[in-house]
C-alpha cells in the first residue's frame, strides 16, 4: 500500500469514532421487535466490551505495526492483490449498507414527498470529491466533524434534560436473555472499523495502541450515554420509531428554536459523508494496489458510478435492501474480514518466519 | 480527479518563446549608441549626451524622469567633465572615472547591450567610452513615487499609520526600520520577460525554512510571464496547485504586519510597483487577525475574534439558511416568527430563492459600481442603490422586508473579514442555490465539501487549517482567543511548528 501520506493516530481515531457513532445513531429498532428499551443500553455497553475479544487480531497488527497488505506482501505479491480486491469488495458492501440507511432516512424523513435520487447521487459525488483529496485532508476533516458531532449532541441532550425520566426505562432482561444476546451480537457485528484500521495502519503515525483503546472506550461510553438519553426520553415509544434518534431530536427545544432535528440531521449527513469518503478512499487505495496501471482518480470516478447505480437500484428493491441490513450477512462479513482473514494471515506469517529461521 | 479545475501552472506556455541571447558590447562607441537608438527607436525620454573628453569620445545615456537630475549633474557629469588629469585613455580612462572621479555613487558594470539597456530603463546613468567593450552605470535613480501614507485597505485604530508604497526599496526600508538584525534577508529576483520586474523576497534566515525560501524563489524565477505589473500576477504560481476556495497566500499593506509574519517564519514577497506584500505560507485563521488585536487588551481581542468568525459564517451561510428555512424547514423557528415571515413572503411575486439571488446580484452590482467610481460619486451610487433596492422594492412589494435584512446583514458581515471577501461573495451564491434546492441538508454537504477543500490545502507543507486541524494546542493561545503578551512572549510561535 502506498505509505507516502501519513495521518496521525488521533485523526484516524476521529474518523473511526465518527464512523462507529454514525452506525449507532442510524440504528433501526423496528428490525428487532419485542425487546425492552433498557436492553439496548445494556447491549451497547456489553457489546462494546465483548467486541474487544474479536479485536485481538487488530491489537496484534497494531503491536507489530504492520498492516494487512504489508503481511501479505511478505507472503506473495499475488496474495496482496487478491486480499486487496476482496477487502475492497467488503468495504464496498459496507458503503452500500451505510448509504442504504441514509437513503432510507432521507426518503422517509428529509424529503418524504420528493425523489431522493438526485440528492443521493450528488452526495456520493461530493464524497468521491472528498476522497480524491487524500487521507490527510480526510483525517483533518474527520477531526473537525467529530467536534461538530459532539457539540451538536451536547446541545441536543442539554435541550432534552427536562424530558429525561428514568421511569421511562423498562426492567432489564424483561424479555429474557435471548433478545439481549441478539442485540449484543448485533452491536459487535456492526463494529467493522478495526478492518479499516488494519488496512490503513501503514499510513498512520503516532501512538496507535493508545488511540485504539481510547476509541473503544469512547465509542462504548458515548454510544451508551446517547442510548440512555434516548430511552429515558422516549421510553418504549422509541422502539416504534423508524429512526428514534431523529424522533428524540424533534422533541428538543433550545431557546427560540422549536426543534433541533435539523441540527441532528445535519450532523448525521456530515458524518455519513465523511465515513463514505473514508471508505471510498480505502477502496481506491486497495484497488490501485491490484490494478497498478489505473490512477486512483479514475478508480474513484468508477466507484462513483458503481455506488450511485447500486444505491438507486437498491432503493427500488426491498430484497436487496433487506439483504444489505441482514444480521446474518453482516455477521459473516464481520467474522471473515475483522477476525478470520487477519488472524489467518498472522498465523501464515508466523509459520513462514519460523520456517525461514530454521 | 477534477483535473480541469486545477491550476495547471506548469503548462502555461511562454508567450515570447526562448529568450534571445545577450550581445556583448562593441568596442566602438558609435556602434553601441546606434544599437541602443535602434532598440529604443523614437522614444523621446531616452537621452544621449555625447562629448569629447581629453580627446576620447564618451556618451552618457539615461532615461528622462527616471533619474534625479541634480544628482546626475552634480555627482556624475560635472566631476567627469571638470576632471583634468586623465592618466590614460579608453579602458584606463573609464576605470579611472569609476574609481577616482565618481567614486561616491553606486556603480555597476555592464558587459552586454541588454544589461546596459536594462540599467538605462532602471534609472541609472550609463557611461560609454569609445574603444571600451563595457560600460559603467551610475545609480542616480529618482523616479516619481508616492510618499509613505496610511495603509488604505488595512486600516488600524492603534497600529502604525504607515503603509507600503509602490517603491519596493522604500518598502524594504520600512521593514529594516522595524527589524534591525542581519538575519533579515532581502533578495532581489527579476521576473517578467518584457517588464523585467524586480521582486524582493524577504525573510528571517534563522526562522524561515530554507526549503520554503528556495521553493518560492524558484517559483518566481520560473514564472513564465511576459509582464508582471502586480503581485496578483505571481499569485497563481505561488499558491496551492490544487484548486482551493481559500488562498494559501496572504497579502498585507502594512509593514508592521509583514514584520510580525516574518518573525513567525513566513516569507514576504514584495513586487516592485505594488503596495501589497504577499505572505507565504499563510493560515486560514490569519484572515481573522489584525495588528490591532495585539494593541488591544486580550479579553477585547478575544471578543472581536469571536465576532469575526461569527461574521464569516453569517456572511457565507445566512442567505442560504434563510432560503432553506423559508422553503423546507419552517418547523425550526418559533411559530410567531414563521407567521410573520410567511406574511411578508406571501406578498412578493417571486420564490424566496430567486428573490434572494436577485437582490444579492443587485447588491454586488451596486458595490462594484461604487468601488470604481470617484469617492463622491461612489457614495451617491451607494445611497441610490440602498434607497431604490431597499425602500422602493419593499414598498412596491417586490421584495420582503426580512429578506432585505438578511441581505444587509450578510453584506455588512462580509466586510468584517475583508481578506476573505472574494471567496465569501462567491460561496454565498453557491449556498443560496444549494439551500433553495436541498435545504439545510444540502448546505451541510456543501459545507463539508468546503471543509475538505480547506483541509486539503497544504501549501509549503503547512496545512491551511492549522492549528485547528491538525490540532496544535500551543498555537491556540493566539487563534480563536488571544492570551496576554506575558504568555505569548514566553515562547516563539513559528509556522514550522504547525507542520504535520
Amino acid at each position: 500500500m502506498n505509505t507516502k501520506s501519513q495521518i496521525s493516530s488521533w485523526q484516524l481515531f476521529s474518523l473511526l469514532l465518527v464512523s462507529r457513532l454514525l452506525t449507532t445513531i442510524t440504528f433501526m429498532p423496528v428490525l428487532n421487535l419485542n425487546i425492552g428499551n433498557t436492553d439496548y443500553i445494556v447491549s451497547t455497553a456489553l457489546g462494546g466490551v465483548l467486541s474487544i475479544l474479536f479485536f485481538i487480531p487488530a491489537f496484534i497488527y497494531i503491536k507489530k505495526n504492520r498492516g494487512i497488505t504489508e503481511i501479505t506482501d511478505s507472503i506473495s505479491k499475488k496474495v496482496t492483490k487478491a486480499i486487496a480486491v476482496i477487502y475492497a469488495l467488503f468495504f464496498l458492501m459496507y458503503i452500500f449498507s451505510t448509504l442504504t440507511r441514509i437513503n432510507l432516512f432521507v426518503s422517509a424523513v428529509v424529503f418524504p414527498q420528493r425523489s431522493t435520487a438526485v440528492f443521493m447521487v450528488l452526495s456520493i459525488a461530493a464524497a468521491c470529491y472528498a476522497a480524491s483529496h487524500g487521507l490527510e485532508a480526510l483525517g483533518r476533516t474527520g477531526s473537525v466533524t467529530l467536534l461538530f458531532f459532539i457539540l451538536s449532541f451536547i446541545v441536543i441532550l442539554f435541550s432534552l434534560r427536562e424530558r429525561f425520566d428514568f421511569n421511562n426505562l423498562s426492567p432489564a432482561l424483561y424479555d429474557g436473555i435471548k433478545p439481549l444476546g441478539v442485540l449484543i451480537w448485533g452491536t459487535i457485528m456492526s463494529t467493522v472499523e478495526p478492518a479499516a484500521l488494519m488496512i490503513i495502519l501503514p499510513k498512520v503515525s503516532g501512538r496507535l495502541m493508545k488511540s485504539f483503546v481510547v476509541w473503544i472506550i469512547c465509542f462504548i461510553s458515548v454510544a451508551s450515554l446517547i442510548f440512555l438519553f434516548l430511552m429515558s426520553t422516549l421510553g418504549e415509544a422509541a422502539l416504534l420509531q423508524l429512526f428514534p434518534f431523529h424522533s428524540m431530536a424533534v422533541l428538543s427545544q433550545f431557546g427560540v428554536f422549536e426543534r433541533m432535528d435539523a441540527l441532528l440531521i445535519g450532523t448525521w449527513i456530515m458524518s455519513a459523508f465523511v465515513k463514505s469518503s473514508f471508505l471510498i478512499l480505502i477502496i481506491a487505495d486497495l484497488l490501485s494496489e491490484s490494478i497498478k496501471k489505473v490512477k486512483r482518480s479514475t478508480l474513484i470516478v468508477f466507484m462513483f458510478l458503481i455506488i450511485s447505480a447500486v444505491i438507486l437500484i437498491e432503493s427500488k428493491s426491498l430484497m436487496l435492501f433487506k439483504a444489505n441490513l441482514s444480521l446474518i450477512l453482516n455477521s459473516v462479513l464481520f467474522l471473515l474480514f475483522v477476525v478470520a482473514i487477519p488472524a489467518a494471515l498472522l498465523i501464515i506469517d508466523r509459520f513462514r518466519n519460523r520456517g525461514e529461521k530454521e | 480527479m477534477f483535473d480541469f479545475i486545477k491550476n495547471d501552472i506548469d503548462n502555461i506556455t511562454d508567450p515570447l518563446g526562448e529568450e534571445e541571447p545577450k550581445l556583448p558590447l562593441f568596442d566602438s562607441l558609435q556602434m553601441n549608441i546606434s544599437y541602443l537608438k535602434m532598440q529604443f527607436g523614437e522614444s523621446f525620454d531616452i537621452l544621449y549626451k555625447q562629448i569629447k573628453l581629453d580627446g576620447t569620445d564618451i556618451c552618457f545615456v539615461m532615461a528622462d524622469g527616471m533619474c534625479e537630475n541634480i544628482l546626475v549633474v552634480e555627482q556624475v557629469v560635472k566631476p567627469i567633465v571638470n576632471e583634468k588629469n586623465f592618466p590614460l585613455k579608453n579602458e584606463k580612462m573609464l576605470e579611472y572615472i569609476s574609481k577616482n572621479v565618481v567614486a561616491g555613487i553606486d556603480q555597476t558594470k555592464a558587459e552586454t547591450l541588454q544589461d546596459a539597456m536594462a540599467n538605462v530603463l532602471s534609472g541609472l546613468v550609463v557611461l560609454f567610452v569609445d574603444g571600451v567593450n563595457y560600460c559603467e552605470c551610475f545609480g542616480v535613480q529618482g523616479f516619481p513615487k508616492r510618499s509613505i501614507e496610511d495603509a488604505i485597505s488595512d486600516k488600524e485604530e492603534k497600529g502604525a499609520h504607515e503603509g507600503f508604497t509602490e517603491s519596493f526599496k522604500d518598502n524594504v526600508a520600512l521593514l529594516r526600520r522595524r527589524i534591525r538584525t542581519p538575519v533579515l534577508k532581502c533578495e532581489i529576483i527579476e521576473t517578467g520577460r518584457t517588464s523585467k520586474t524586480r521582486v524582493c523576497v524577504c525573510y528571517m534566515s534563522d526562522r524561515a525554512k530554507r526549503e520554503t525560501v528556495d521553493d518560492i524563489k524558484s517559483k518566481i524565477k520560473n514564472a513564465k510571464l511576459d509582464t508582471v505589473l502586480g503581485s496578483g500576477y505571481l499569485r497563481p504560481f505561488l499558491d496551492s496547485k490544487r484548486f482551493s476556495f481559500f488562498s494559501a497566500l496572504g497579502t498585507t499593506e502594512r509593514p508592521d504586519v509583514a514584520c510580525a509574519e516574518m518573525a513567525e517564519g513566513r516569507v514576504l514577497i514584495i513586487v516592485d510597483g505594488t503596495p501589497f506584500a504577499l505572505i507565504a505560507p499563510y493560515l486560514f485563521s490569519e484572515n481573522f487577525q489584525t495588528m490591532d488585536d495585539y494593541n488591544f487588551r486580550p479579553f477585547y481581542t478575544t471578543l472581536i475574534r469571536v465576532l469575526k468568525f461569527a461574521s464569516f459564517f453569517i456572511a457565507v451561510f445566512l442567505p442560504g439558511l434563510y432560503i432553506a428555512i423559508c422553503t423546507f424547514h419552517q418547523e425550526i423557528v418559533p411559530v410567531s416568527m414563521i407567521y410573520d415571515l410567511a406574511i411578508q413572503e406571501s406578498i412578493t411575486p417571486f420564490p424566496v430563492m430567486l428573490e434572494t439571488i436577485f437582490i444579492h446580484f443587485v447588491y454586488e452590482i451596486v458595490r462594484e459600481a461604487g468601488l470604481r467610481m470617484p469617492k463622491s460619486v461612489g457614495q451617491t451610487v451607494g445611497i441610490v442603490g440602498a434607497l431604490v433596492i431597499g425602500d422602493a422594492a419593499v414598498t412596491a412589494g417586490l421584495v420582503a422586508a426580512p429578506m432585505l435584512i438578511v441581505v444587509a446583514l450578510s453584506a455588512i458581515t462580509s466586510f468584517v473579514v475583508p481578506h476573505l471577501y472574494q471567496p465569501v461573495a462567491f460561496l454565498r451564491f453557491v449556498f443560496m442555490v444549494i439551500g433553495g434546492t436541498f435545504g439545510i441538508y444540502g448546505i451541510v454537504i456543501g459545507a463539508t465539501v468546503l471543509l475538505v477543500n480547506i483541509c486539503a490545502a497544504n501549501p509549503y507543507g503547512v496545512p491551511l487549517l492549522s492549528p485547528l486541524a491538525p490540532f496544535s494546542p500551543g498555537a491556540m493561545r493566539d487563534n480563536f482567543i488571544r492570551t496576554t503578551w506575558l504568555r505569548l512572549g514566553k515562547r516563539e510561535l513559528k509556522i514550522d511548528k504547525m507542520e504535520k
